[in-house]
């Protein structure tokens, strides 16, 4: 069966509706819950891994290196759990890497400023400008995070197949008509969009597998074909190449590995300066 | 597989139903092919073929008006389309018109042949509603 | 950038564009000596000139009035004393007859002529003057004989008995009497020769007024229009220059007077703006170019999907089948293999041909083959977007003068239009025919789409122009072709009805009029 994405900005029932669809049709939901798994998988921090979705500010905040290493790792799990079908994801991000996938139905739930802030108010126990503020700051965190990592706009209705008002429509209502639109067979999965998917989860992993010493590396899939492009100055290319290649093939599902190198201009002209 | 399973291939690019036809007559299919999608419509009219497996993109007639006629002729039949033009909305547009699967090219003949033999369990269960890949 | 894929190629395009860059940096440089090496003769100077010869001019023209009112003054004054001194010598005649007719004093007559004889001493070198050699040989010995006689009667007076009184009285009274008359008449004869001087001198003055007034209104006018004329010729002609930037024609400015001046500057300095302009807008196209490519990449991987599978499905079979075919079998198997990667390679060659850098090479074209290479780009995105493309030429069209990738790059931008203009299902048709004109050849591109609004017609050429939404359009694309096709000396012209469809024509000149690609050259039109 296919899978549900959910996006919603906080406070906009996302998590509810969700939890609500995957009771109704009998699918799993996958929230937040699952930072804490990948945090142990990997041993990463938790709270800096929420930071890095834009959820939750932390003191120091997250570089835009350390958030695409999270990221990394966030993504190869989420993945991994997706492509096992009858999911209800939410809270992760998923819909910014499944997005050529079709049989995942992508929803948006918006909801207007107002509400919101008083679901704020209600739930932190504070002032409507602190709610508000509060609200402001979360909302400019996760945008700037989407544009950095995804070059997207969260709120772009184009990214969706479905945008749910709930404003005029109940949550009730809403539950029904997500529950209902994903069984349209134009979102059953087909061997075209399962293996977009498999590659997919492929690339990830293998790309999470190699980021703690290749943070450059690009990594797609296809068919089970893996071709990874790193970034390497000259002389270092061999090495870089079988490096790349002994940390790759740790990974399942790799068919055949493809290992190119472009030149790194940058650092080889650091280099010549030094 | 006990009984054979009645195929047709439509494909603008000959090769691929030269490659097709011994390919999966391997696996115990009676293959028809056919490059042109008229002379393969004529042929759908007259037979009821188990399953039909056609390319999308071709002149005069695409591979989404062949799968409608093969739905008027018989809702058992399941169409497979193969296509070098993949697209996300392609995709969903063939699956909501009842199509049994949806193949990018490039593929090998065993992608084929797996996606068939599901087709043929589908066949013979036909109280199940063709959900291809559940489970 | 196709380097890195292709490597043998690319040089030749690179060394082309740099061969391109380092013409066009050769004729703006010869154009800058051109410009410099001319005698300087600065609008300043000119200005400069024409107004100290005016300056000079009319300080002339108060000269002479200055000396003619000195001269005027100084004969009315010689007027005055000259009456005054004849005045002085008929009072002492009138005392002189008096003394003759009834023996009245002597004495009276002599005082005025004492009188007279200061004014004249008192004149003496204004008399000098005006009489000349007169005063010494004329005036002053008729006036000093005249003194001299009258003091001889006044002795005879004294003495009356002596003797022969009477007779010497006599003699004295006839000599008195002749040099008085001709003490007189000289006088009158000099103030009349002095009054009709006068009156000549004022006329004379007058008339050097009058034409000098007409000579210098002349001259100021001629200044006047000399400069303006000069002047608002230049801003004229670098109005002209400017049209022809704005028109897209990047030739350099070469000069056109003898001589240098302010205006020398500027047109360095637009030759200079000009080739940056130039280098801009290489980049522009460009840039623009490979926008086109990315539109068209889908519809060549999908297409390239299909060898692909060919070669798949093949090289699967002979894996499997290998030995249970006999060699025809396996022969005809590599043979499709080949093919099909000929195909594919085939497929991609189109498509990195167009997108490598022009270097804007400039040779004889056969349109129809060039459009057909660009129908065969567009084709897969055609396709895909479900509209049908016809393509027909008039057989032995006269070849062109041009540069393959660019002209590639406008026809494709119409067809790239048209395409969006058409509705699923829809025609673009493309004709090669020769124009209506004599020795141009036109490129037709009709579609039976949207139409353009009436309204938006004047506009659509416009650089940034677009009615597509922000990721379809820049609204760069006409804008770039007509820069391109007025380069090759040539026109884009549309006709268009709302909700009917759209033509656009590209008129190109046949070989025989080569068009001067790059800028690089004068253009006849430009310069005269
Ligand atoms: N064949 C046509 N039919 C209808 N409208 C057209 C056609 N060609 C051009 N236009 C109009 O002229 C505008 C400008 O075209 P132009 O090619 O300069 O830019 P664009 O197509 O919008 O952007 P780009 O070429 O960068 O994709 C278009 O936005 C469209 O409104
Ligand atoms: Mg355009």
């Amino acid at each position: 069966m296919s899978v549900i994405a959910i996006s919603a900005w906080s406070h906009c029932h996302g998590e509810e509706i969700a939890r609500r669809v995957a009771r109704k049709l009998n699918f799993r939901s996958l929230g937040p819950e699952l930072l804490g798994e990948v945090a142990d998988r990997w041993q990463l921090p938790l709270p800096k891994l929420v930071a890095a979705l834009g959820k939750q500010q932390t003191l120091l905040g997250v570089t835009p290196r350390e958030r695409r290493r999270l990221l990394a790792y966030l993504e190869a799990a989420v993945l991994e759990k997706l492509a096992q079908d009858k999911v209800v994801t939410w809270g992760l991000g998923a819909h910014f890497y499944v997005m050529g996938v079709s049989h995942v139905l992508k929803v948006r739930l918006v909801l207007d400023w107002e509400a919101r802030v008083r679901a704020m108010m209600e739930e932190g126990g504070m002032n409507e400008a602190a709610a508000a503020k509060a609200l402001k700051k979360e909302d400019e965190a996760r945008a700037r995070m989407a544009h950095e990592i995804y070059r997207k706009q969260e709120d772009d209705p184009t990214l969706y197949d479905l945008t749910i008002n709930l404003m005029q429509i109940d949550i009730e209502q809403a539950v029904e008509i997500v529950a209902e639109a994903v069984q349209h067979k134009r979102f059953k999965p087909m061997t075209f969009s399962r293996k977009l998917m498999k590659d997919q989860v492929l690339a990830t992993q293998v790309k999470a597998e190699l980021f703690s010493r290749h943070p450059d590396a690009q990594v797609s899939a296809d068919g089970g074909q893996v071709l990874v492009t790193v970034p390497a100055v000259r002389r270092d290319q061999e090495k870089k190449i079988s490096a790349v290649r002994d940390l790759a093939r740790k990974v399942k599902g790799v068919a055949s590995l493809k290992v190119e190198v472009v030149n790194d201009f940058l650092e080889e002209a650091a280099e010549s300066m030094r | 597989m006990s009984d054979t399973l009645e195929v047709l291939v439509l494909d603008d690019e000959p090769i691929v139903g030269k490659r097709l036809k011994p390919a999966l007559a391997k696996v115990g299919c009676a293959v028809e092919v056919f490059d042109s999608p008229a002379a393969a419509l004529a042929r759908i009219a007259e037979k009821e073929f188990d399953v039909v497996v056609t390319d999308i993109r071709m002149d005069e007639i695409d591979g989404m008006q062949v799968l409608e006629a093969v739905n008027r002729k018989s809702l058992r039949t399941k169409v497979i389309m193969i296509t070098g033009y993949a697209m996300m909305s392609l995709a969903r547009e063939a699956m909501e018109k009842g199509a049994f699967d949806f193949i990018a090219k490039p593929f090998t003949p065993e992608d084929l042949r797996e996606v068939i033999g599901r087709a043929a369990q589908a066949l013979r269960s036909p109280a199940e509603p063709p959900s291809a890949l559940a489970g | 950038m196709p380097d890195d894929k292709q490597p043998a190629e690319p040089e030749r395009g690179q060394a082309a564009t740099v061969e391109g860059r380092y013409e066009r940096i050769k004729a703006a440089e010869a154009a800058r000596q051109a410009l410099l090496t001319r005698p300087r003769f600065s609008f300043r100077t000119q200005i400069f000139l024409g107004f100290f010869l005016a300056f000079l001019f009319s300080f002339g023209i108060a000269t002479s009035m200055v000396i003619t009112i000195y001269l005027v003054e100084n004969k009315m004054k010689f007027l005055e004393i000259a009456s005054e001194y004849v005045t002085e010598i008929q009072q002492a005649r009138r005392f002189e007859k008096n003394y003759f007719l009834y023996g009245t004093n002597l004495q009276d007559a002599l005082e005025q002529v004492y009188l007279a004889k200061t004014i004249l001493e008192k004149n003496s070198d204004e008399l000098l003057r005006v009489a000349g050699d007169k005063r010494d040989s004329m005036i002053i010995p008729h006036l000093q004989r005249y003194e001299e006689l009258l003091k001889r009667l006044a002795a005879l007076e004294s003495e009356p008995d002596s003797p022969r009184l009477n007779q010497k009285k006599k003699e004295i009274e006839m000599e008195v009497r002749q040099h008085g008359q001709e003490m007189v008449s000289f006088a009158q004869d000099v103030m009349t020769k002095e009054k009709e001087s006068m009156a000549r001198m004022v006329a004379r003055s007058r008339n050097i007024h009058v034409l000098s007034f007409a000579v210098a209104s002349i001259f100021m006018v001629y200044i006047a229009y000399f400069l303006g004329s000069s002047l608002l010729g230049t801003v004229n002609r670098f109005q002209g220059y400017a049209q022809r930037i704005a028109a897209g024609d990047f030739t350099p400015i070469t000069p056109i007077r003898r001589f240098r001046d302010e205006f020398t500057e500027l047109a360095i300095t637009i030759n200079q703006m000009l080739q940056e302009l130039e280098a801009h807008e290489a980049t522009l196209v460009q840039s623009h170019k490979m926008r086109a490519v990315g539109t068209l990449t889908a519809g060549v991987a999908h297409e390239l999907n299909n060898p692909l599978n060919n070669i798949t499905l093949t090289a699967h079979a002979l894996l499997e089948d290998y030995r249970e075919m006999n060699d025809d079998d396996r022969r005809e198997m590599l043979g499709d293999l080949v093919n099909e990667a000929g195909r594919a390679q085939s497929i991609i060659k189109n498509l990195l041909d167009f997108a490598r850098e022009s270097g804007a090479q400039v040779e004889p074209l056969d349109l129809v083959a060039l459009l057909k290479d660009t129908t065969h780009l567009a084709a897969n995105q055609i396709k895909l977007s479900g509209i049908k493309m016809e393509f027909s030429a008039t057989d032995n069209l006269p070849r062109v003068h041009g540069d393959a990738q660019q002209l590639q790059q406008v026809f494709l931008n119409l067809i790239l239009n048209a395409m969006d203009a058409s509705p699923k299902g829809g025609k673009i048709q493309v004709l090669v025919v020769p124009a209506d004109e004599p020795n141009f050849v036109a490129v037709k591109i009709i579609d039976f789409g949207s139409g353009i609004p009436e309204h938006i017609l004047g506009s659509i050429f416009d650089p940034f122009f677009t009615t597509k939404t922000k990721g379809k359009g820049t609204g760069l694309g006409l804008s770039v072709s007509q820069g391109i096709v007025a380069k090759h000396g040539g026109r884009i012209m549309v006709s268009s009805r709302e909700g009917q469809g759209s033509t656009f024509s590209v008129v190109l000149p046949i070989t025989t009029l080569p068009a001067r690609i790059g800028g690089n050259m004068p253009r006849s039109g430009a310069l005269s």
